[in-house]
């Protein structure tokens, strides 16, 4: 199980969430977790801001949301190629 | 429930599903409602009777999660100590279809935590049945009361009274029977069972058990003195992840299982081309909005257009403002007194103190209500969210986030509503240092001052001249950004939000809120503002003859003060018209017209005499772009942050205008007197390494400070 980043996706692409790093922010885990971001999940790189940073990812649930590639480095995520929805 | 009782009932949801609006509609109170996180900041408070009985109504801001832990936002904190306090007896969870997944979760954690809820799904402009089969299914499975209703129309709003009064009898439905395993369960009634005879204050219960568990800070304060939980726990039952991944696996899994894959089934048998056409576009329109070469250059163009409407429309009304208030108001006013036989000193008063008083604010509202009815406008619509995005990795470099943009992009219109605009940013360090960015963005009466001095000097270089001064203004307000990231403690608020779906706003409803923003604020600063009109007036009337001002040695050493700047001894109207600034830049050229008593038109001729040269006008203009901001804007920063940040932010600008002046001046005039440039510029540059080296020390007694902040967030 190879431990990517978000950073390795780029737009369109799949990746499943294997759990998050461990680390000192309990907050933004918290609010990760509330929107669905659990191991298991799939989750879809929607579009990029303008200078690759933030970006909005959709889950298989259907709720959107964005985040900063550079906060969510605490997402271990594995990239798949073509997944059923 | 007896009649004539009186009870509290609590809303509580994640951020923008409703509550206020709900709020509003059940109490008929007017609280602002807004598109954005964090618009309802403190508790609201309201009352409705219904039925013989009066229930109380608290509006809560909106969470995410009740786990507290140390970052979270004030709001959170508010909502977590709140419900620790449990004062209200009845919740209403309010939830939406738009984030279904997000604001399930919250239920659920309130479902565990024991709350008497009843769920409220506000519809919107979603599909009702979509709703209402959602309504059955959540009955069923969460055994809650559940009513669909619409906060926008007052759909549903009797329904939902009824189904408050109806509250009362509430059994314990356990739903976390549902999705967390039963090993685990019975592992928790084993520790609560084992440890319920300790002599604790706090009982415990499910709820905090599960909560210790997920690591909120709060419940380890709670249950502290339970050492041996986690132990018990790994003994007894090993999951693999850490226990909040593993809850919030668990409840995801249910709410997928059970609510979000019937929803889209549903949806899938529903729906109309209509819905899919409208949903494909709005879909378009947000792929260009944050397009990766189109997104920034839309977003400067919006930002363009809106400087532009804004100032044109000051230019046209500010005109007919003044003179026809002059005209109307403080002629026949004047005329009213002469005709009681006031005093002669009494009208003078009048005329110069309160009547400029009067007119500057007036003047002020064309420009407040343009800004806020274009910002409502923004942010009703949904854009400011797809703008946040665009700029904060900008912003970042600042130690800000995008929220931080719009305020000062306000700013350059006029710094007030920019500053009371900022209380939509969370964080209150975020949100420090937008407001003492702020006032260094050059507003619309700087820019008066700044055309009238570039026409008298800089005549071929207009242009140029006022842009140097807008970008010397920017790159102070990035400098005071720099320093102030350094000193407060705290990292940068984290981004996770969600893009609201595009709407159209509802023009009444923004000129309403629009017109009562204005009138606060007119109250909030009319005292001020009249007061320090009417202190000038009095000053200006007494008669000066009677002094040798001039001559007078105290004077000499205040005029002394502005002589490295570039302001001649003799050219005290300069100084005195700087005070004029208080009240508001522009007045800076009404004082230097009646000071230097010529007509509008002639000042450009005696101001390059009374200066003396282009240096010192540049100078002259620099200190007025940097100098602490009118009265209006120190009274604003009061109001959002506190009187000592208004009062830092006065003195820092100052000062900060002081140095640039002097040191442009005397970098400008070097070889006229290179000996005195030089010590002054000694002088200076041991302020600035004093300062610097203060700022280094409350850094690193910021740094040893690290531990204390666990203490202070649990205080909350």
């Amino acid at each position: 199980m190879s431990n990517q980043s978000i950073f390795n996706l780029s737009v369109g692409e799949f990746g499943l969430i294997e759990g998050l790093v461990p680390g000192e922010n309990q907050y933004y885990r918290q609010r990760l977790l509330a929107e669905g971001v659990v191991p298991g999940e799939v989750l879809k790189i929607k579009r990029i801001a303008p200078f690759g940073d933030p970006i909005e990812v959709s889950l298989s649930g259907g709720n959107c949301f964005v985040i900063r590639r550079t906060e969510a480095n605490i997402i271990k995520i594995r990239k798949v190629s073509d997944l059923e929805k | 429930m007896s009649i004539n009782s009186q009870f509290q009932i609590t809303l509580i949801g994640t951020p923008n599903t409703g509550k206020t609006s709900l709020f509003n509609c059940l109490t008929g109170e007017q609280q602002i409602v807004g598109n954005w996180d964090g618009v309802t900041v403190s508790l609201a408070k309201s009352s409705f009777s219904y039925l013989g009985h009066k229930i109380i109504v608290n509006d809560l801001p909106g969470c995410y999660s009740l786990i507290a832990s140390n970052q979270m936002t004030l709001e959170e904190k508010l909502v977590c100590e709140y419900l620790n306090e449990l004062r209200s007896e009845i919740f209403i969870n309010v939830i939406n279809l738009e984030n279904l997944t997000r604001d399930l979760y919250l239920t659920l954690q309130l479902l565990e935590q024991n709350y008497n809820l009843l769920i409220a799904i506000n519809i919107n402009n979603n599909d009702i049945s979509l709703a209402a089969n959602l309504a059955i299914k959540l009955r069923e499975l969460l055994g809650c009361q559940v009513v669909c209703c619409n906060a926008a129309t007052g759909f549903g709003i009797d329904k939902l009274k009824l189904a408050i009064l109806d509250q009362t009898n509430f059994s314990d439905f356990k739903t976390y029977r549902h999705y967390i395993p039963a090993q685990i369960i019975e592992v928790i009634n084993r520790y609560i069972d084992s440890n319920s005879n300790n002599n604790s204050k706090t009982k415990i219960s499910v709820g905090i058990l599960i909560r210790y568990l997920e690591g909120d800070v709060l419940a380890k304060q709670l249950l502290h003195h339970h050492q041996n939980i986690n132990l018990f726990f790994i003994d007894n039952c090993m999951v693999e992840q850490s226990w909040d991944v593993f809850f919030a696996s668990q409840r995801h899994e249910f709410i997928k299982k059970y609510f979000i894959n019937s929803i889209k089934n549903d949806a899938k048998n529903n729906t109309n081309n209509n819905k899919i056409l409208k949903n494909k576009l709005l879909d378009v329109l947000d792929t260009i909005v944050l397009h990766k070469y189109l997104g920034l250059p839309i977003f400067f163009g919006v930002i363009y257009g809106l400087f532009f409407l804004i100032t044109k429309i000051i230019n046209l009304t500010q005109y007919y403002f003044s003179v026809a208030l002059e005209f109307a108001v403080i002629k026949s006013i004047t005329k009213l007194f002469i005709i009681c036989d006031i005093p002669n000193w009494l009208i003078t008063i009048f005329n110069d103190g309160v009547a400029i008083g009067i007119i500057t604010l007036f003047n002020f509202i064309p420009a407040l209500l343009v800004m806020y009815i274009s910002l409502f406008l923004l942010e009703n619509s949904g854009y400011i969210a797809r703008a946040v995005v665009l700029i904060d990795k900008i912003m970042g470099f600042l130690g800000l986030s995008g929220k931080s943009l719009v305020p000062m992009i306000i700013g350059f219109g006029c710094n007030v509503p920019a500053i009371l605009g900022t209380r939509v940013i969370e964080q209150k360090r975020d949100k420090i240092i937008t407001v003492l960015m702020t006032p260094f963005m050059s507003c619309n009466a700087r820019l008066a001052v700044y055309s009238v001095f570039a026409t008298a000097f800089f005549k071929s270089e207009q242009g140029n001249i006022i842009f140097y001064l807008y970008l010397i203004g920017v790159l102070s307000a990035i400098l005071t950004g720099f320093l102030l990231q350094k000193i407060l403690s705290g990292s940068r608020c984290n981004l996770i939000m969600s893009l609201p779906i595009y709407r159209m706003p509802a023009l009444n409803v923004i000129l309403t809120r629009s017109i009562g923003r204005v009138k606060k604020f007119l109250i909030h600063a009319g005292f001020s503002v009249m007061g320090m009109c009417t202190g000038i007036a009095i000053l200006k009337n007494l008669n000066w003859a009677h002094y040798n001002l001039i001559g007078c040695t105290w004077f000499k050493y205040f005029m002394a003060i502005f002589k490295p700047m570039g302001i001649a001894a003799d050219n005290w109207q300069a100084v005195a018209s700087l005070f004029s600034g208080l009240v508001a830049k522009e007045a800076i050229i009404g004082s230097l017209n009646s000071f230097y008593r010529v007509d509008g038109n002639e000042i450009y001729g005696v101001l390059y005499a009374k200066f003396g040269s282009l240096e010192a006008a540049f100078a002259y203009l620099l200190f007025i772009l940097l100098c602490f901001p009118c009265v209006s804007v120190i009274a604003s920063i009061a109001k959002e942050l506190n009187t000592k940040w208004a009062v830092f932010s006065a003195v820092w600008t100052t000062s900060i205008a002081y140095i640039v002046a002097v040191v442009y001046y005397q970098i400008a005039t070097f070889n006229k007197h290179p000996q005195y440039s030089i010590r002054l510029l000694l002088v200076i540059i041991s302020i600035i390494l004093l300062v610097f080296i203060g700022i280094k020390i409350i850094i690193k007694t910021n740094k040893t400070q690290k531990a204390n902040t666990i203490a202070i967030a649990l205080e909350l």
